[in-house]
């Protein structure tokens, strides 16, 4: 019998489950395994925001990203008592989210048959809208190009810059030596950069035409 | 010149990104000083990488999302428990038969003192018949409980 109820304890440690807020990823998981709500909620307070913009850039709707989500921490919550601690705790969620998003782009075969459009506005709108526009119109062209990238790149990619992850928990997250990871990361930018170039060039084709 | 220009754009992705090592760091940027074309496409690179960072801002999780995964482990939570319950109210006829069968040792062991002629004081006999009728009424009372627990479960779980 673990602590499930939370018999026996002070009021704030029964409604927390005996965690506080400035508890390790691995105290936490650990309460999550004996039943807390609390320490879940917290795991979701660090990493949910974290998680969603991996999957949103993965599967580029915001729908199913908050589903996979979702989905992530009740599989987290049914399999905290199997951790062991190999890897981090941020880093088996994000094995776990990763696991979730190939599920989901697989059955949905092809990325474009979600609506894309995570409304990229820009959150702090400068005064003059033309520049609004622009800003809001370059953001959607480089999310769309991150899609365009080959899987494993796309995802090493978004581990790093979306996920703040180390190297080594890249490897990890993706199953690959931490040079792989390095190498990967350097094809995706400097693909991304002849992508965004691609796509300048042909709107700009395509104003001239018109 | 050419070597270095190589072994540049290894590097020049994750230079703009800032995951390089002081030495790696020096060894790109006294290249691009150099190299007009490393030059454009380090410019080219930190461009793309402010964009992806500015992405970032907008990645809101949608706040209802934690009360909809919490009710959905209390959910399961609750379902779990109905089907322990469940399956422990499945076994309601176990205490019922180990009631008769203690009654009835009882009540042979009885007949064959009795068939030897041994005869056990009165306070004795009454004390087996009172502890095998105490029994055998708790026995009951815990078969009860869990024919009743059996019924709810099963209107519970679909
Ligand atoms: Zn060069």
């Amino acid at each position: 019998m673990g602590i499930r109820d939370g018999e026996g304890m002070h009021p704030y440690n029964r409604a927390t489950g005996g965690n506080t807020p400035g508890d390790s990823d691995e105290s936490l998981l650990r309460s999550v395994a004996t039943g807390s709500d609390f320490a879940l909620a917290q795991l979701m307070d660090r990493y949910g925001e974290r998680l969603f913009g991996f999957a949103v850039r993965l599967l580029g709707c915001p729908q199913d990203a908050e589903e996979v989500v979702s989905d992530t921490f009740v599989a987290a919550w049914r399999g905290a008592g199997k951790f062991r601690g190999e890897c981090s705790v941020r880093a088996w969620l994000y094995s776990i989210c990763r696991n979730l998003v190939t599920d989901r782009l697989r059955r949905r075969k092809n990325v474009s048959t979600c609506p894309l459009h995570h409304t990229v506005g820009d959150p702090s709108p400068a005064s003059d809208p033309e520049h609004h526009a622009w800003t809001g119109w370059r953001r959607e062209q480089v999310a769309s190009c991150v899609r365009r990238l080959p899987s494993a790149a796309r995802q090493t990619l978004v581990l790093r810059i979306y996920g703040d992850l180390t190297y080594e928990e890249i490897a990890q997250v993706c199953n690959c030596p931490v040079g792989t990871v390095r190498s990967r990361l350097n094809y995706a930018m400097t693909r991304l950069g002849e992508l965004l170039d691609a796509e300048n060039v042909d709107n700009c084709l395509e104003e001239d035409q018109l | 010149m050419r070597n270095r220009h190589r072994i540049v754009k290894r590097l020049i992705g994750l230079y703009a990104i800032g995951d390089l090592s002081p030495v790696e760091r020096d060894v790109v940027s006294s290249h691009v000083k150099q190299c007009p074309l490393c030059r454009a496409e380090l410019d080219r690179l930190q461009r793309v990488a402010e964009d992806l960072r500015s992405l970032r801002t907008e990645d809101r999780l949608s706040p209802t999302c934690k009360t909809h995964v919490l009710a959905r482990i209390r959910q399961m939570k609750a379902s779990i428990g109905q089907e322990q319950s469940a399956h422990l109210a499945g076994w309601w006829f176990l205490p019922l038969v180990q009631a008769t069968a203690f009654v009835v040792v009882a009540r042979l062991v009885e007949a064959r003192m009795l068939a030897r002629d041994i005869i056990l004081p009165n306070v004795m006999h009454q004390l087996v018949t009172v502890a095998a009728a105490g029994m055998f009424l708790g026995f009951l009372g815990i078969a009860g409980a869990l024919l009743c627990q059996n019924r709810a479960a099963r209107r519970l779980v679909p």
